[in-house]
């Protein structure tokens, strides 16, 4: 196993702070080590390695295995297997004693695939350090565990962003979108009495409510989690405003009353086609507006979810290097990743410069939003200077999403978000029992 | 009355397929527009286009890689793989009927004409055996397989569904042969015919629309199986390539819907073909 390799599991002394302070100077002194990283792909060379995905651009993630096999003399076995029915599906492979040596995974799953041994500890690894050193300080506690264990590399990265109608917000007599929750609001207000009958949509159901919670309580200024894990935004009363604030947008139907099932498919249709103002989630969002060519697709634009106020979340999916995985292969298996979460052997950030062409994503390093591969492959309606400044400055991955716990935590939420905004509950009964769902998750006896 | 409640439920029953198949010819741009039009207003083939892998702006378009040389971002999933996994579904249905029928059918039939020791207890624990849910059994199967070397190969469903479907072919057919009157095989006895060949000369014949009936319920059951597509192989089925249309952020109904129309055209033709040998076998045993 990786951790006892390198004499570091999880429940090292060094923790993250230390690890991340460390990352500036480890990152220089690392160079050397990163060349080294290439020569050990090359010695390590005509190994197999098997790699799981799940289905998002096939053809694309294809093209990438086998480009990097084709430089490497590696071979590459990619294994897909659909988005939904993921976690089950890999789960069960590493269960039954077939793990992949590569493998996507979600962000929640991370710190707990570490912690089981099914994905490796990337601490000593050529070049790991550099990886880190070279993101967002913003990013890399997603990345790098409270104990200063590396958990993964990026698949992609992306940020909440309001996706808006121009001429919507300015027919309500608005110069600007909203600077903070309250103001979202009272644009909602003005342009429902404009005539557009659900002016905000969002993707609101169960599976994926907590990661508004999220947003809502960073666009309110509010911590949601302390560095240990513990939900400290049970103690700020502005928790309070936000859950009022959430509760009242959909009561008093600022949104679709179907906006607790509707998929984003629909709420691209409905924002394409004028039917709404405001479409609250991931910024690439925005290219499915346009490339849908609505009625409205060439009025839509983006912004920060509370403009000048607080930040939003950032959030991403993750590659992890398979726990078993040892030797030369292992060294091969790191290079296969490091170009497909970082850069290349050439330093170039070839697959995210992909990514960024056909799906608008990100990586969460500043490099990737400077490099003139990557602006001149972005689309050209998305203001990437705002976008990368939100990953600088405005947004917060929330590093308790990771932790091996949380998705007890996430898999509650739903249910709570929906009887809040349902109006069975109120603001500070919500609060309490998200509280508890945190506590039960915690403790073990959760989902 | 009692039309106007068959018809409230062949609507009820037709919604979501008028629903499917109203979507497979709509833009993605109009899916979910209000209110729902009956039919879509300017029909395009693209998304079978797209599903087939066939491009839809000119030969540039390379869907999953140009996406913007296409005419949506909709080929983020698997294109051109359709009508593989279906013949790949048709292969793996028929082995499991072939396989399925042979077993069950001896099975059914001593169940139905022998009383042994453990004969009931056998019966009902094939009954049982249906309750147990597959999640609890992929784990077990999965390391079966893993050992055999079959992970990903077609084998791996083949031998997984045949252990499921087996109990329900077992019952159907038991039931069926219960209704097959023992004066035949008396007969077929006293003519110095072995109990084997009571069986293919006399009793199958006249079981035919019941085997029938129900190779068609086990294909239907291996061709909509997903979990176990899901971690025995990668995608070999058309359930899991559905799926991979959809996830958790990016939902592309219209090519769903192309792809299931075009998924859905084998089982209804065998329905459609075999419905009353269906109907008469499941019916088989409530008279008595």
């Amino acid at each position: 196993m990786e951790s006892s390799e390198n004499g570091l599991g999880l429940n090292s002394n060094l923790d993250r702070r230390t690890l991340l302070k460390g990352l500036g100077v480890a990152g220089l002194a690392s160079a050397p080590m990163f060349n080294s990283g290439m020569m050990s792909a090359a010695e390590a060379a005509s190994q197999t390695i098997n790699f799981t995905a799940w289905e998002y651009q096939p053809d694309t993630i294809k093209s990438l295995v086998a480009t990097w096999a084709k430089k490497t003399g590696n071979k590459v076995n990619t294994s897909f297997i659909p988005n939904v029915g993921y976690t089950a599906g890999i789960q069960a492979r590493q269960r039954g004693g077939k793990p992949a040596d590569v493998f996507y995974n979600f962000a929640y799953n991370s710190q707990k695939f570490v912690s089981q041994k099914w994905a490796a500890d990337l601490r000593g690894l050529p070049g790991a350090d550099k990886m880190v050193a070279e993101m967002f300080p913003s990013a890399r506690s997603r990345f790098v565990a409270e104990n200063g264990a590396i958990v993964s590399a990026p698949y992609f990265a992306a940020v909440h962003m309001l996706q808006y109608n121009k001429k919507m917000v300015a027919a309500a007599g608005f110069s600007s979108t909203p600077n903070s929750l309250q103001e979202t609001y009272d644009q909602c207000k003005k342009i429902k009495a404009n005539g557009v009958e659900s002016p905000y949509v969002a993707y609101w159901v169960k599976d994926f409510v907590e990661e508004y919670l999220h947003v809502y309580l960073l666009a309110g200024n509010v911590t949601p989690f302390d560095k240990k894990g513990d939900p400290v935004f049970m103690d700020d009363p502005k928790t309070l405003d936000v859950l009022n604030w959430w509760q009242a947008m959909y009561k008093d139907g600022m949104t679709p009353k179907s906006v607790l099932t509707d998929d984003p498919g629909k709420h691209t249709t409905s924002i394409a086609n004028g039917d709404a103002a405001f479409y609250a989630l991931h910024h690439y969002f925005l290219r499915d507006i346009v490339e849908s060519k609505g009625s409205a697709s060439g009025d839509i634009a983006q912004a920060k979810i509370v403009g000048t106020g607080g930040k939003t979340l950032q959030m991403g999916e993750v590659i992890q290097l398979g726990g078993k995985v040892t030797g030369a292969k292992k060294a091969a298996a790191w290079d296969f990743m490091k170009t497909y979460g970082y850069k290349d052997a050439s330093g170039q950030f070839t697959t995210f410069q992909k990514w960024a062409a056909s799906g608008a994503l990100c990586a969460p390093y500043p490099g990737f939003f400077t490099d003139p591969k990557v602006i001149a492959a972005f689309p050209k309606y998305m203001d990437l200077t705002l976008i990368a400044d939100t990953f600088k400055s405005a947004s917060d991955v929330v590093p308790a999403r990771t932790l091996p716990w949380y998705q007890g935590f996430q898999a509650q939420c739903g249910t709570i978000i929906h009887d809040l905004l349902l109006g069975n509950s109120n603001a500070r009964a919500t609060a309490n029992a998200l509280a508890i769902a945190c506590k039960t998750a915690k403790s073990g006896s959760g989902l | 009355m009692i039309y106007s409640v068959a018809t409230g439920f062949v609507l009820w029953i037709l919604f979501p397929i008028w629903y499917t198949l109203s979507s497979s010819f709509t833009k993605p741009s109009k899916i979910g527009i209000h209110p729902t039009p009956f039919w879509p207003e300017n029909p395009t083939l693209n998304n079978y286009r797209i599903v087939l892998g066939i491009p839809v702006h000119g030969k540039n378009c390379v869907p999953g890689i140009d996406i913007k040389l296409c005419e949506t971002a909709q080929s983020n999933v698997s294109v051109n793989k359709i009508v593989e996994t279906m013949l790949h579904s048709f292969y793996v249905g028929a082995l499991v009927v072939i396989f399925t029928l042979i077993i069950s059918t001896i099975a059914a039939y001593s169940l139905s004409r022998y009383r042994f020791i453990g004969s009931n207890f056998f019966l009902n624990f094939t009954i049982l055996s249906r309750i147990v849910p597959g999640l609890v059994l992929v784990a077990p199967i999965f390391i079966f397989l893993r050992v055999l070397n079959l992970l990903n190969t077609p084998w791996a469903l083949i031998i997984s569904y045949t252990s499921f479907t087996l109990p329900l072919a077992i019952i159907i057919l038991k039931n069926y042969f219960d209704q097959i009157s023992i004066d035949l095989e008396e007969a077929a006895a006293l003519d110095g015919a072995s109990r084997m060949q009571t069986l293919n000369l006399i009793i199958l014949p006249v079981a035919v629309p019941g085997l029938i009936a129900t190779g068609v319920l086990v294909f239907l059951e291996s061709w909509s199986e997903f979990f176990f597509a899901l971690v025995l192989t990668d995608s070999y089925t058309v359930p899991p390539l559905l799926a991979g249309f959809l996830s958790m952020q990016t939902f592309n109904w219209t090519l769903l819907s192309a792809a299931t129309v075009i998924a859905i055209i084998p089982p209804v033709l065998l329905t459609m073909i075999f419905q009353k040998f269906i109907v008469t076998a499941l019916a088989s045993g409530t008279g008595k």
